[in-house]
């Protein structure tokens, strides 16, 4: 395969990201609601992939996923990550307290970025071509400490949280911003609700 | 109830699960010898010893050398990304006479427009003394039917306008929903290809917005859907286009946008010379700035013009592209209505827009002095009370001429060709 070849592969993989995200949605949504049901891995698999292919079903002009693209065009490589490690792990709880919480407070520091509310360009910071050093030490220690978090519980899924760093640093993911790569909004509201479920139980024996 | 073991990964010795269910099962199950508490960093209060040894046994059980590894590979990762400082300049445009003359009525028309509502007009200069516009349009404000047109103009006329874009033609390029078409920006390259930016709204009202970019290899006769800008992890909300790009030194360009979501504020897109998005840059200034208007006086020394979106006192803002003095409010006032500009022969500047405070019946070109204070003003448009005249946009062809052109009460676009005169 020359580089030509592998260059529109790659043009064609960034077009059809909102589809593939869209896919990916629909299938881990059916394996979230079914998951009383679906208790083996290998059933869910196949399921999620059965439900993902309605998002390919051509309507109109477009597949009838496209209609998901508000949402699924920002859904980042990290989020499809995660929705295909809780396919795997079913109902298990992802990620600990620890995780979610950074998730949030690093989508809170960019959401004040993006509304003019704190002065520090946290969000440009995050762009390959940015030439700030310390946006670039910023970014780099936020990271490491997001893998970290992440290896205390789950090592392999750490060391695949790393890829889409790695393709960023390559220029090979939809939007070159780092952020844009690790976080979304349905992101940031995972993280609120699985921040929430975590002090969910750890008050609720105290009433029992 | 007790789930299979063969639903977790390898690299999980055990993971919490539902709460409700390992709680169930506490009560009514007992526990197996040797298993492992099934809560997560919240634990059960009865069950806090073995839980802690549950945790202590999580971290024996990844090897230490893989805790340090791991992070700092993320940390070389991202160190090792190239830093690629902000190129500080711009290709120097031709600037325009510190007089000028008006051509006359013949050109007071501008393109012919085929759709009862037209707005946010855009133009850029071609080789030869042309321009090419861009602008949308539909049967009225805020419908679904809006599309985008062009029309080139040769020198004399313009051509009769073609559709270049429409909604569907967004959905199918872009493998993404838009409900309409708004804004749009022009640019050309220097290997001649036309650049399209085009603000796709999502939802009804102007905000909801994500900018398009479609290229044209044929002079803007078609254009193909490039990318969807990033700009943004949430939603990719809210940005609007106007203002053409600068062209930067050694390639690529500089677009000023505005984001506009509750905060309005202007923000710099670098491209590279392929058309790439490389970087967004929020402007300075308070969270009431939109519509940056770039003017390039040399290599370094840009400016950019911006309008003033607050209810109190709203001015003419000025802000420069290597932050050597603070973004300021002029001492001209902005009614909320969009400006253009460009650069004149002795380093000032000229600026179009609409004087009054409030209104918008009144369009003028005036002429800047090195304090930024207007010291000359040429009327383009005087209309009765209640009428309107905005969203100007100027250009200067390489014959020297300077363009004009702007809404005509949403409905036409008018078109002014003003010359140097006393050379």
């Amino acid at each position: 395969m020359n580089l030509e070849a592998i260059q529109g592969l790659h043009a064609q993989l960034i077009k059809s990201w909102p589809l593939l995200a869209a896919s990916l949605i629909l299938g881990w949504l059916f394996v979230g609601m079914t998951s009383s049901w679906l208790t083996k891995a290998w059933l869910r698999w196949p399921s999620a992939a059965l439900v993902a292919a309605i998002a390919w079903i051509p309507y109109q002009n477009a597949p009838i996923g496209a209609a998901l693209s508000p949402i699924s065009s920002v859904i980042s490589p990290m989020s499809m990550l995660l929705m295909m490690a809780a396919i795997q792990l079913g109902r298990e709880r992802l990620f600990p307290a620890s995780v979610w919480s950074l998730l949030l407070l690093l989508s809170i520091a960019i959401g004040l970025d993006l509304f003019a509310i704190s002065p520090w360009r946290v969000l440009q910071w995050g762009y390959l071509a940015d030439a700030s050093r310390f946006g670039q030490t910023v970014l780099a220690t936020v990271l490491s400490l997001l893998i970290l978090l992440i290896a205390l519980r789950r090592p392999i899924l750490a060391a695949l949280c790393l890829l889409p760093a790695l393709l960023w640093r390559f220029g090979l993911t939809p939007s070159p911003n780092l952020w844009e790569t690790y976080l979304d909004a349905p992101l940031a509201i995972a993280a609120l609700i699985g921040l929430l479920g975590h002090f969910k139980s750890s008050i609720r024996p105290s009433h029992e | 109830m007790v789930r299979r073991s063969e639903t977790r990964l390898s690299d999980q010795r055990e993971a919490p699960r539902d709460t409700r269910s390992s709680g169930a099962r506490s009560k009514t199950t007992p526990r197996r010898p040797g298993s492992t508490p099934r809560t997560g960093s919240g634990g059960r209060r009865e069950n806090q010893g073995t839980h802690e040894k549950g945790n202590s046994s999580k971290l024996l059980s990844v090897h230490p050398a893989f805790l340090v590894i791991l992070p700092l590979l993320a940390l070389l990762i991202v160190m090792s990304a190239p830093r690629d400082p902000l190129p500080s300049r711009v290709e120097p445009p031709i600037k325009a006479a510190a007089k000028l003359m008006s051509e006359g009525d013949l050109l007071h028309r501008g393109p012919i427009v085929a759709t009862p509502f037209v707005e946010g007009l855009a133009v850029v200069s071609l080789p030869g003394g042309r321009l090419l516009a861009a602008w949308y349009g539909g049967a009225r404000e805020g419908a679904q039917d809006m599309s985008v047109s062009s029309a080139l103009f040769d020198g004399r006329q313009w051509s009769v306008p073609r559709a270049v874009l429409k909604p569907e033609d967004l959905v199918a390029g872009s493998l993404q929903w838009a409900r309409r078409l708004g804004d749009v920006a022009l640019h050309v390259d220097r290997s001649g290809y036309v650049h399209l930016f085009v603000a796709g709204h999502m939802l009804s009202g102007l905000t909801a917005a994500a900018i398009d970019h479609f290229r044209s290899a044929d002079g803007g006769q078609q254009f193909e859907h490039y990318q969807r800008l990033p700009l943004s992890p949430f939603f990719n909300l809210s940005h609007a286009v106007r203002a053409p790009a600068l062209a930067l030194k050694g390639g690529g360009f500089l677009l000023p946008i505005h984001f506009d979501f509750g905060a309005k504020y202007g923000v710099l897109l670098r491209f590279d010379s392929t058309g790439k998005l490389l970087h967004r840059e929020r402007m300075d200034g308070p969270p009431h700035l939109l519509q940056p208007w770039a003017v390039a006086h040399d290599e370094r020394l840009v400016e950019f013009f911006l309008r003033d979106g607050s209810m109190d006192d709203p001015r003419v803002w000025l802000a420069r592209l290597d932050r050597s003095e603070p973004t300021r409010a002029l001492l001209i006032k902005n009614s909320d209505s969009s400006l253009a500009a460009i650069p004149s022969f002795d380093g000032s500047s000229w600026l179009v827009r609409n004087p009054e405070e409030k209104a918008r019946e009144t369009l003028v070109l005036q002429r800047l002095n090195a304090l930024q204070q207007p010291t000359e003003t040429l009327v383009l448009e005087k209309g009765r009370a209640g009428e309107a005249f905005s969203n100007p946009v100027i250009a200067q062809t390489d014959d020297g001429r300077i363009h004009i052109l702007y809404t005509d009460r949403q409905k036409r676009f008018a078109h002014r060709v003003f010359r140097a005169t006393g050379l």
